[in-house]
């Protein structure tokens, strides 16, 4: 769970910005596995409607709480435009994939697998940058 | 047949206890984040809800008598005021909680928001506290509730690495990414969900509108030693599935909709209708005895007529209490709270209120002049002791880990 708050100096600020590529990955997970799941057919609809609804709600409030947060130099500044730049295409294929199962288009799900599993290592690069 | 139903007290008790939305969340949360280190804590707080609820219930049997009667008789109606008020705030938080957490059950089911059915829900728990019979509330949940033990079949069909798994528990160690005070955290939230004041004032409260005595003892241990342990499996069994499934993926739970993956994956869409069932008897279980621990605990403390076998005419100030704690429950809820982020914090606060009823209970149970030949024998009043202990250090702990992680962050 990410929380928004002052952030005074860089260390600070890479902290939270760590937690939240932490957080934001977690859904991107859920998402993958909730892809799997359907693939196999072992879901139903939806439950799998609520998997991929939470998944994306989760990570846009991530990123809305982060971007709460204001970046206090400008090495924080480029931090904060890498992340918002993942985060922002994470939030897209996210909702994109909440509407396609909404509208019970199983079949297009696999389709985000592959820009999903490029956005998790992406955001893992970061997390190891910043860690 | 009969025996075997006796005990759907202690099921309802020790399923709605264990297992209701915010331990859903709890033990999956820390399965995916701990492995199966903090199973020492679903342990400790098994331990501690059978002292806790054999001691209540057999001061219910032998005396008659409730337990915030006897808090107010023992500690004065000051202590007991100040106890009524502690107790009564964490009832309520868990009622809110466990509407929430039906609504969010359903959700899974149906995909329809789950603020749409708050007011459903709120309503039906009303109607069955005000209509329906005690027993066959009791069997319907209880019963019910042990769809949950899908979880454990889940686990099975996963073919885990057990000796891993094993090994995590029995080592109980903090994973890198963890800090102290979140896994001390968490270890008091696993603690806290099972040993809640609301199960033990349902339980007592319970023994005494089933008219127990001293020859139900028997009964009454059986649905302490059999009823809790379930609830401690069923804790464990969710614990282990994100454990098995999500750990390794770096998913943590936030939403009750990841509990339900790892099901999905061993069992596919009957495991998943089970499970989900199963989330709708325990929620609507722990609702069930939140709604009458409000209104027992407020009733028995004021000495007016309470109790589901009194018509709502002969008791109406203790239906009043359980009907406006259920609807303002729904109100707050339908401002949006999140019903799991309250559930997590009513364990916190709920551990931090634990030894004031807690002290009273360990009391009256020592006392052999309200429990004559049934008072604590030596074993009794050590393990009695010592589990005030620990909750005593976990109420002291509680609010500033709470604090200082940001509530388990």
């Amino acid at each position: 769970m990410v929380h928004a708050g002052p952030a005074r100096t860089l260390g600070p600020y890479q902290s939270k910005a760590d937690r939240t590529a932490e957080t934001v990955d977690s859904y991107v997970q859920t998402a993958l596995l909730s892809i799997e799941l359907a693939d196999n057919t072992r879901v139903n609809l939806n439950t799998l409607s609520v998997q991929l609804d939470d998944a994306a709600t989760g990570a846009s409030g991530a990123h809305n709480s982060f971007d709460t947060v204001e970046p206090p130099s400008e090495i924080a500044d480029q931090l904060q435009e890498q992340l918002d730049r993942l985060l922002s295409q994470v939030d897209g294929q996210l909702s994109a994939l909440a509407t396609d199962a909404h509208r019970h288009h199983i079949s297009e799900l696999a389709q985000h697998r592959q820009p999903l599993q490029d956005l998790s290592q992406q955001i893992k690069q970061l997390e190891n940058q910043l860690s | 047949m009969k025996k075997v139903l006796s005990t759907t007290l202690g099921i309802l008790t020790a399923v709605g206890g264990f297992v209701d939305i915010g331990d859903l969340v709890a033990s999956s949360a820390t399965g995916a984040r701990f492995g199966m280190a903090l199973a020492w804590a679903v342990i400790l707080g098994l331990i501690g809800i059978v002292v806790f609820a054999d001691m209540a219930g057999r001061v219910a049997a032998l005396s008659h008598r409730a337990v915030f009667d006897l808090i107010r008789e023992r500690l004065g109606p000051r202590v007991g005021l100040a106890n009524l008020l502690a107790s009564t705030f964490v009832n309520f938080l868990t009622l809110m909680a466990e509407i929430g957490g039906i609504a969010l059950a359903i959700e899974l089911a149906t995909s329809v928001n789950y603020l749409l059915w708050i007011p459903l829900c709120a309503l039906a728990i009303w109607l069955i506290v005000w209509r329906v019979k005690f027993e066959t509330m009791e069997r319907v949940f209880g019963l019910a509730g042990l769809a949950l033990l899908i979880s454990v079949l889940a686990v099975f069909q996963l073919h885990p690495d057990w000796n891993h798994l094993t090994s995590q528990a029995i080592h109980a160690a903090k994973p890198h990414s963890e800090s102290w005070p979140s896994y001390w955290y968490w270890a008091i939230s696993l603690f806290a969900s099972a040993v809640t004041p609301y199960e033990v004032f349902f339980f007592s409260s319970g023994g005494i509108e089933e008219h127990w005595t001293k020859e139900d003892l028997s009964e009454e241990q059986a649905n302490v030693f059999v009823g809790f342990p379930i609830g401690a499996l069923l804790a464990l069994a969710l614990m282990a599935l994100t454990a098995i499934v999500l750990m390794p993926l770096q998913i943590q739970v936030d939403h009750l909709s990841q509990v339900t993956q790892p099901v999905s994956l061993a069992l596919g869409k009957l495991g998943i209708a089970a499970l989900i069932f199963g989330f709708v008897a325990c929620t609507a279980g722990a609702a069930l005895e939140a709604a009458f621990s409000s209104g027992y605990a407020v009733a028995q403390y004021f000495g007016w007529p309470w109790g589901k076998l009194q018509p709502p005419r002969q008791a109406p100030r203790f239906h009043l209490v359980v009907m406006v704690a259920t609807f303002l429950g729904m109100a707050l809820l339908l401002t949006g709270i999140d019903p799991i982020k309250v559930t997590e914090y009513s364990l916190i606060f709920s551990a931090a209120a634990l030894p004031l009823t807690y002290l009273p209970i360990l009391m009256i149970a020592s006392d052999p002049e309200y429990m004559h030949e049934q008072v604590n024998g030596r074993i009794r009043n050590f393990m009695g002791t010592v589990f005030l202990f620990i909750v005593s250090l976990a109420a002291v702990a509680a609010i500033p880990l709470m604090i200082l992680t940001k509530g388990g962050a």
